[in-house]
């Protein structure tokens, strides 16, 4: 098992190496505004056997939650995903039982991912090496997680320690877990986001334990596209002196200037229209440097999707501030209802249109139009439902050969970049939260009311045997006077009559 | 009657030139509207056919195309649409198809119906300069083609062309499925009287009567029927396997329509949806009773374009889900059923009828708009009591052309 703790300081603030006091057992320091990560790596036989076994049965597994609450936070930790527990994975046999993951997956809470059908084919159109399937489910908190988790994990003389650190999740705002059967390794990523914090990390008492207090820094040398850090880096147990660090990396995620806004526009009725209001018309790069052109990923959970014959035509595209539909996951029913469609929900790869004119439109928007599932009835006629905010961001051509993945805070498999050439470099456009401080657009579905199925049946009924009784009095009627034959002429006289 | 001002329109040079005047400015409105604004003129449903003709060019399945629930037929039909210049080219079949149909209207009231050339255009104008009709298939929707396909039917039937009859019949059913009410309503109306045969002496044992029932015309018809739906169902299952049944026929039965619409059974439907454990097949009992058995027993012989039209009202009226483009199915009939009927002998009362047919809409259409777009839940009571006040309202209608239909007395030229 190995740990690293990163505290990532802002480009502007002061602080002195000299204040950090490194003890045989811990770390500890004075507080400091930072944002916080925590990436654990360990071997399957470091892990509980059950778990461990279950691994054994998957090619790889990434597990990848964000909090519904906004944060912030700090290049290079600039990748965002939509709010949520987002599950990809591709199983090493044809015959892997899904059962054993979902069960698994009940640690996060009561995720509905027991039929095979919820996951939905992940690796079409996506770069090869992609996850085979993928199950998102909103999931508000790590609480009940941390909770569930600690007996399984937390054992022995440091029990108390473990528990406390799993207790830390629930400040957190990024959970990453990932495995693949290649390394048969499992890492584990929590970021916490930009506040004042103490320095404090005690020694893993099982294996390494690294700590790292960095910034933004420019070493001589450093390409465009590479992100400078330094700072100074320790081992607990190994030094008793930080030793300084200043190095650049190539990075995947950067963070573009400017913010966005997702709202659904009033009054949403059942073709509901989600605005996401950019400021900031300029891509991050120039145009001799890359192309680069803006996109919109959304997770929408199976009570809200997009057509994607609608996305098809230019000219209602254009109207909206949107150049394409680049993705649309499937399957997508057009017309079943929420309860009687399977698949978890879908995601949606929009390319946005910036207005042409970028000194008149500092502020923009573009109109994603989406369509409303029928629900259960429910006692008031309404059913509220969460659509998490969409990931929106900068994609610009970069180089195939950049080695995003020696970067020691780099992140895949996040779902859109597997849509994108290697190289991609992703400039990701902070979201704003509407007054809630949650990235979360609350939608009001209209249903049925519960009360009504006791009128309905009945009045149904009687309307129709009414329609039906009227109906069949006249055709009565009609028979008893003329019978089921033909009629013959009466007013013109007999001479018809005759054939 | 029309007024002797708009007498010279109803001849057949204007009568169609007006017709296919107003489905060219239709047409070429609606592709203006559609190149220059977001909000387009062409019906959702025109983009499934020719996304699936698309794909039948491809040498690929209609079905590939998801909600594509039609015959390949349609595809193979539209296949032209394929090459982006040629887009339109099914609206202008389904415009072509709207014409062909109101010809045979002029012709089966003028040649069977004995009317005048003037009298017969006041009547297929009803059909012909119908903006609703026009409208419909400009926008692309098929129902024009079902509305060529049953006036054909009933044009065969009635001039004894029984060879014709069986084909259209059977080739209308594979379309649309609908058009097999007309089935029994054809075969009942059959009789030796109706084909122009010398009425023989009443039979004298049950075994004759039904020996005498089969006749050759009979038999011929149901076997033409027969083997055209069927050998086109098999070329079809031949040629796309599967999919080809389960979205043409399976998903009809399957369906569980929870989707707002103007049928009666439509929120005791959705309601019935999210309770796995119903079922809802009982709502075809009435509806196919009406459309299938009772009314052609009692109408058939009498009338048979009105048994046709009260059939189809019924089958429109009872059916579990229903559309405004649905109502074209009964409305091809109105030019044929009106000159005798007592909406026009009474105005009163076919002014009633026609205003409680568009406030019954209306006022559905009013609860549909807040639900649909300002969401919201006027599932019930708005909706639901807009849709059973327009089933009632239809219902009463019903009765009206089922009372005609049972009175009517049509005098055919060749009885003469």
């Amino acid at each position: 098992m190995r740990q690293r703790i990163t505290y990532f300081r802002p480009q502007d603030a002061d602080w002195d190496p000299n204040q950090l006091e490194i003890f045989d057992s811990s770390v500890q320091g004075p507080a400091i505004q930072a944002l916080k990560e925590h990436k654990i790596t360990l071997t399957l036989p470091e892990l509980p056997s059950e778990l461990a076994g279950l691994l054994r049965d998957l090619e790889q597994l990434h597990l990848r939650w964000a909090a519904p609450a906004s944060y912030d936070t700090l290049e290079p930790f600039s990748s965002r995903i939509s709010p949520g527990l987002h599950v990809s994975y591709t199983p090493a046999k044809e015959d892997q039982d899904p059962e054993k993951l979902c069960t698994a997956l009940q640690a996060f809470g009561r995720l509905d991912c027991s039929s095979p059908d919820v996951f939905i084919n992940f690796s079409d159109g996506r770069q090869q090496g992609s996850p085979a399937l993928f199950f998102y489910n909103e999931l508000e908190k790590l609480d009940g997680f941390a909770k569930r988790l600690g007996p399984v994990v937390c054992s022995g003389p440091s029990a108390t320690e473990c528990r406390k650190q799993l207790h830390e999740l629930k400040d957190a705002v990024s959970l990453d877990m990932s495995y693949d059967s290649t390394s048969e390794a499992v890492k584990i990523q929590a970021l916490w986001p930009l506040q004042k914090r103490e320095i404090s990390v005690p020694a893993s008492p099982k294996g390494r334990t690294e700590v790292g207090i960095l910034g933004r820094d420019a070493p001589p040398g450093m390409e465009p596209h590479e992100i400078g850090v330094s700072g100074v880096l320790t081992v607990i147990g190994e030094q008793n002196e930080p030793s300084p660090a200043l190095f650049a990396f190539a990075a995947r995620h950067r963070a573009a200037s400017g913010s966005f806004t997702s709202r659904f526009q009033q009054p949403t009725g059942l073709h509901p229209t989600l605005q996401l209001r950019l400021s900031g018309t300029a891509a991050p790069l120039d145009d001799d440097e890359a192309e680069c052109a803006p996109y919109a990923y959304l997770t929408l959970p199976k009570v809200i999707f997009a057509d994607r014959y609608q996305l098809a035509d230019e000219l209602f595209l254009a109207s909206k501030n949107l150049t394409a539909a680049k993705y649309v996951s499937e399957p997508v029913d057009l017309e079943a209802p929420a309860y009687t469609t399977k698949p978890w929900g879908s995601n949606v790869l929009l390319q946005l249109a910036p207005p042409k004119d970028e000194a008149a439109a500092k502020e923009w928007t573009a109109e994603v139009p989406l369509h409303l599932r029928y629900l259960k009835p429910t006692p008031t006629g309404k059913e509220e439902a969460g659509i998490p905010y969409p990931v929106v961001f900068w994609a610009c051509d970069g180089n195939q050969d950049a080695a995003y993945a020696v970067s020691p805070f780099d992140r895949a498999t996040l779902g859109y970049d597997g849509l994108f050439e290697p190289g991609t470099t992703f400039w990701h456009v902070s979201p704003k939260p509407e007054a809630d401080g949650r990235l979360i657009n609350n939608i009001s579905v209209p249903v049925v009311t519960e009360g009504a199925s006791q009128w309905v049946g009945i009045g149904t009924a009687v309307a129709v045997v009414l329609g039906f009784a009227w109906v069949l009095l006249t055709l009565a009627g009609g028979y008893a006077k003329s019978g089921h034959g033909t009629v013959v002429a009466k007013k013109e006289g007999e001479g018809k009559k005759e054939k | 009657m029309p007024s002797s001002l708009l007498t010279p329109l109803f001849r057949p040079i204007p009568l169609f030139s007006l017709a296919a005047l107003l489905r060219l400015a239709l047409l070429l409105y609606g592709t203006w509207q559609d190149a220059h604004s977001a909000v387009k003129y062409t019906d959702i449903d025109y983009l499934v056919f020719t996304d699936a003709a698309r794909s039948v060019s491809r040498g690929l399945s209609p079905y590939a195309r998801e909600t594509y629930r039609y015959t390949p037929l349609l595809a193979w039909l539209l296949v032209p649409t394929a090459s982006p210049r040629l887009f339109s080219f099914g609206k202008v079949v389904f415009a072509l198809a709207d014409l062909l149909a109101g010809w045979l209207i002029v012709r089966v009231l003028r040649k069977q119906r004995g009317m005048s050339t003037e009298r017969a255009g006041a009547f297929a104008a009803i059909w012909l300069w119908n903006p609703m009709v026009a409208t419909i298939s400009t926008r692309g929707s098929s129902e024009g083609l079902l509305g060529v396909l049953t006036m054909a039917l009933l044009w065969a039937v009635e001039g004894g062309r029984i060879g014709v009859a069986g084909f259209l019949l059977g080739l209308s059913v594979h379309f649309k499925i609908y058009p097999f009410i007309y089935a029994p309503a054809i075969i009942w109306w059959m009789d030796d009287e109706h084909l122009g045969k010398r009425a023989s002496k009443p039979p004298a044992s049950l075994a004759d009567a039904v020996l005498r029932f089969a006749s050759p015309e009979r038999i011929k018809l149901t076997l033409i029927s027969l083997s055209t739906f069927m050998g086109l169902n098999i070329l079809m299952y031949y040629t796309y396997g599967t999919p080809f049944l389960t979205h043409s026929y399976f998903h009809h039965v399957t369906r569980i329509d929870h989707r707002h619409n103007f049928s009666p059974y439509n929120i005791y439907l959705y309601l019935a949806s999210a309770n796995p454990s119903s079922s809802s097949l009982h709502a075809f009992l009435p509806q196919l009773l009406l459309s299938c058995l009772l009314i052609p027993f009692v109408l058939a012989k009498k009338d048979l374009a009105t048994s046709m039209m009260a059939q189809t009202f019924a089958f429109v009226t009872f059916n579990k889900v229903c559309t405004s483009q649905y109502f074209l199915w009964y409305m091809i009939f109105l030019p044929l059923y009106l000159p005798e009927s007592s909406m026009l002998r009474v105005p009163r009362r076919g002014i009633t009828a026609l205003l409680l047919w568009i406030l019954g809409q209306a006022a559905w259409l009013q609860q549909a708009y807040e639900l649909e777009f300002l969401g919201v839940s006027t599932f019930f009571p708005g909706l639901w009591l807009a849709s059973l006040a327009f089933f009632l309202i239809n219902c009463w209608i019903l009765g009206i052309i089922i009372s005609d239909g049972a009175e009517r007395s049509i005098q055919k030229v060749h009885t003469t």
